[in-house]
């Protein structure tokens, strides 16, 4: 799509050479999968135990000094320092090692892993390469020895950063003004459902206003954190289209109606085309509406929130704009708003009055904080390097990459036996991504999306995302290229998942019984639903499991 | 952390895995009889050209079994019910009862069925419809799961899979992996009501099977409240705002059920019971009786859904007649489910079938389905036409 003259000023222009394109006639989503040559993979196995296992007593990896007897005598011993009520009485439990033991051990846990740089076409979770310059910008000392509590005349640079990425992203939404506190997706749509109760509570309609709306196909925090608001929660279902109904939504909506918390497209990478009406019916009613832009990638730089009715949206930094997430974090969810909404931010909120940059914590209307400080700055900054050496541009044509590389995908998907698309009755293309079903394989050959997924592995390739419960699609999985993978990374992807199909209908044991190169064998996943085996913390796992453990 | 070792699977002795076929189930359908129960029917099916479906079918989930074969073997009734199939085949077996031959139909299956259980069967693959799957409710009540090979005219129940091979694939899964289990509906028609052109299907009972052997479960809800927890919540929190002096009658099933749970009172799991002011002033409940309970008294319905179809209305619970139904109206039915039972009812549709087409037109429209304690889906009732 082009760009429209003067469509995000905020996000510098680039010049941009264009890459040669190379002609070619014949339909490239013809070649046969067989064609391509899967690698051999083999995942080193060390055996490792457990951090907590290993080590000896006295051994430490650093040794600091005593402090220097000017800095001891005006600061006193530091135990002193600690209020004697939250003291603790003995030293922690931890493994005492040396810095080349505790290199080793993660070292080999690492090597254990399929790490973050393989084909991980991970839908709803929109995978990207962090590109070392991203790093290297984060790590500066500016940034990285900064702390949040230093006196703002200090932070100025970081805080004008802060302010440039928040303009960048009111004009890729329309919003008034972004914070960036929230520590996650669903920390973002925490943040709105706060907003939502300061708001109504403002306007002395909370008590009446107790209900958000939200469909089955939106993601689940959505609901969730609007119950931990202490809101009820109204969901509604998918109608033949794909998406819910006008008419399921006019019948939610009510004088009790708070907020509408949406994803659009959904995980099914279906784009609802009624969303317009969607907001101003429930505007109509009194609630306000919110936009979940996890699947952004399909639409950035195509649609504004703004302009699409909605009050407030979010953009997870940690996924649409170049960091990849993996192991649960670093993450942000930035939250931006209306001017109406504004007030209830959580605070604080950084600002730029013509000459300084502040951070503003006198908001008598604040909904109060939904994380500590004023965000995961690193991550930040990141996503500005991204957005910055995208240029706008170069956001645009991303999204296009996106759609068409699964779009291409679905064409290369269709042909493989067992497959299903998620409403088939649909001929309309996907945006993003796509959620697909493994029924037919299922009855067939009793292979399913848990054994397709183990198998995988086996080729070096991260299992796919399946599907946020309750499952709507039988025996689902939802691959998502988005623009970074090229055409051979999806083509080698879709040729793994041939070749599985064909073990499934040939061979079905070596699927059942996947992986079978990877360090750790089939994981039972029985455990995690019974509270007598699972353990979150090391002791926990010596009582359930016996003193150091059965290693089971 | 898992220790690594080649060939992870455990020696154990090897599961046993119960086997009945019911050699006629499914034949009235081909020649248009709606079912096949009872012997004159058969006859009449015969007569018509029907043939046995249910060895083929069998076949099929047995072929779908065979790389599984080492890992357990069956316990059959002789004869065409089992054991006749199992010869010269790749499966061992052994029959459970050499006696039973002198039995037919129905008893011989209830025999068969207490026969396995007695052998110490670790679950029981079962040919045919719903006429087989009550007799296995009768003989076993929920004490052993099943798994259906469909091949009835009538199949209600949700003890089915979704095909003959899928049920070979469940049950193979079932002995290799634990599998979670729940109760299922075991349903049937009253067939020669239906001959006569009217439908009307009754609830018999519970049947426990591996959890998916609902048409589109997936195999695992983890972190996701399971069905009856979703809505035993949803129950306690409708006991709180019950209305006084307003009359409830609870339907059948597990999901009504749980609102008599929540108030510790003894009621009926298949019947229709009354409440008011909290206590039972009602218990299986026949039409006339709901009539003469519900008089000149404002009533609401509680009700379940009906796994994989989505009647909340004129399946297994007839007893609530549509005079009353009328007099609650769309907004006096109260419904509880969870979401997950209602994300497998294809666009968000629930149906009424009162046997008055005019009062299901009326009934049409959306309701909120309780799904737990602060939580409501959005559902469309339709009269299914």
């Amino acid at each position: 799509m082009e760009s429209k003259p003067g469509k995000y000023a905020s996000i510098p222009r680039k010049t941009r050479r264009s890459s040669p394109v190379r002609k070619k006639n014949r339909d490239e989503t013809r070649v046969p999968s067989d064609a391509i040559k899967l690698r051999g993979y083999h995942a080193p196995v060390w055996d490792e135990p457990v951090v907590m296992e290993l080590g000896y007593p006295g051994r430490r990896g650093q040794v600091y000094p005593a402090p220097e007897a000017k800095v001891a005598k005006t600061v006193g011993r530091a135990m002193e320092l600690i209020p004697a009520a939250m003291r603790r009485d003995d030293r922690p439990a931890l493994p005492e090692m040396t810095e080349p033991e505790v290199q080793r051990h993660y070292l080999h846990l690492s090597q254990e892993t399929l790490g973050m740089m393989g084909i991980s076409l991970f839908g709803t979770c929109t995978m990207k390469y962090n590109s070392r310059l991203g790093e290297a910008v984060a790590m500066r000392p500016e940034i990285a020895e900064v702390h949040p509590l230093q006196d703002e005349r200090t932070l100025q640079g970081v805080l004008e950063i802060i302010h440039r990425f928040d303009l960048i992203l009111r004009e890729l939404s329309g919003m008034d003004q972004f914070v960036f506190q929230a520590g996650g997706g669903a920390d973002a749509a925490y943040t709105q459902c706060v907003v939502t109760r300061a708001y109504h509570a403002y306007r002395g309609e909370l008590s009446q206003r107790n209900e958000i709306i939200t469909s089955i196909q939106a993601h689940p925090c959505n609901a969730a954190t609007a119950a931990a608001a202490g809101f009820n929660v109204v969901t509604l279902p998918l109608a033949e289209q794909g998406y819910p109904s006008l008419d399921a939504l006019k019948a939610a909506v009510s004088k009790r109606t708070a907020a509408l918390l949406i994803n659009n497209p959904d995980d099914m990478g279906i784009y609802n085309p009624e969303i317009k009406e969607w907001t101003r019916i429930v505007h109509e009613a009194g609630g306000l509406c919110f936009y979940d832009h996890a699947n952004f990638n399909g639409v950035m730089g195509k649609i504004s929130a703004r302009e699409l009715g909605f009050d407030a949206c979010m953009f997870m930094l940690h996924k649409t704009f170049g960091a990849p997430k993996g192991g649960g974090g670093p993450a942000v969810g930035a939250y931006g708003c209306t001017d109406e909404l504004a007030p209830f931010l959580p605070t604080p909120v950084v600002t730029h009055s013509g000459k300084r940059y502040r951070l503003d914590t006198d908001r008598p209307l604040s909904a109060g904080k939904v994380r500590e400080y004023w965000g995961n700055i690193p991550q930040v900054i990141k996503a500005y390097a991204w957005v910055r050496s995208m240029g706008a541009e170069g956001i645009d044509e991303a999204s296009d990459l996106s759609v068409l590389a699964n779009n291409y995908m679905d064409k290369k998907l269709s042909a493989i036996r067992g497959l299903e698309r998620s409403n088939p009755h649909l001929n309309s293309h996907r945006m993003e991504m796509t959620r697909w079903g493994l029924g037919p394989m299922k009855d067939e050959t009793g292979i399913g999306t848990i054994d397709v997924a183990n198998r995988m592995a086996d080729f070096g390739i991260d299992p796919y995302w399946m599907s946020h419960e309750p499952w709507v699609v039988r025996e689902p999985f939802t691959p998502e290229a988005g623009e970074m993978y090229s055409k051979e990374d999806i083509d080698t992807w879709v040729a793994v998942i041939d070749k599985i199909s064909q073990e499934a209908y040939s061979d079905p044991e070596i699927v059942k019984s996947a992986p079978h190169s990877q360090a750790i064998r089939q994981v039972k996943g029985d455990a995690f639903d019974d509270p007598k085996k699972w353990a979150m913390t090391w002791r926990a796992y010596q009582r359930k499991h016996g003193k150091g453990g059965d290693r089971a | 952390m898992a220790e690594w070792k080649e060939g992870m699977v455990e020696d154990q002795t090897p599961a046993l895995i119960g086997l009945i076929v019911n050699p006629i189930a499914g034949m009235g359908g081909s020649v248009g009889l709606k079912g096949t129960d009872g012997a004159d029917i058969l006859k009449k099916a015969i007569a018509l050209g029907a043939r046995p479906l249910a060895a083929e079918r069998t076949s099929r989930t047995l072929s779908a079994m065979s790389p599984a074969a080492g890992k357990f073997s069956f316990i059959v009734p002789p004869g065409a019910m089992g054991a006749g199939l199992l010869d010269n085949s790749e499966f061992s077996y052994r029959i459970a009862v050499p006696n039973s031959d002198q039995l037919s139909g129905a008893a011989a299956t209830r025999a068969a069925a207490k026969a396995i259980k007695c052998a110490g069967a670790s679950l029981i693959l079962f040919a045919g419809g719903d006429g087989t799957a009550r007799d296995l409710l009768d003989a076993l009540g929920d004490s052993l799961p099943l798994i259906g090979i469909p091949c009835g005219v009538k199949m209600y129940s949700g003890v089915f899979a979704t095909s003959p091979e899928t049920a070979g694939h469940l049950a193979c899964d079932s002995i290799e992996k634990s599998h979670d289990t729940e109760l299922v509906e075991v349903m049937d028609i009253d067939e020669s009501a239906y001959r006569a052109g009217q439908l009307s299907a009754e609830l018999f009972g519970y049947a426990r099977c591996p959890r998916s052997a609902n048409r589109l479960q997936g195999p695992k809800a983890r972190g996701q409240l399971t069905h009856y927890s979703a809505v035993r919540s949803a129950a306690a929190e409708l006991a709180r705002n019950l209305q006084p002096g307003q009359i409830y009658l609870v339907g059948p099933g597990t999901s009504a059920k749980a609102i008599l749970d929540v108030l510790e009172i003894e009621g009926t799991l298949l019947g229709v019971d009354a409440l008011s002011d909290r206590t039972l002033i009602g218990r299986d409940l026949s039409a006339t009786e709901v009539r003469a309970v519900t008089k000149s008294r404002s009533v609401c319905l509680i009700l379940g859904v009906v796994g994989g179809q989505g009647y909340v209305l004129g399946r297994g619970n007839q007893q609530i007649p549509a005079d009353v139904v009328r007099k609650t109206g769309r907004d006096g039915l109260i419904i509880l489910s969870s979401e997950e039972k209602l994300a497998q009812l294809a666009g968000g549709k629930l149906l009424v079938d009162t046997g008055n087409p005019t009062l299901d037109e009326e009934l049409e429209g959306f309701v909120r389905v309780h799904t737990g304690a602060g939580r409501r889906m959005i559902m469309q009732l339709s009269a299914g036409r």
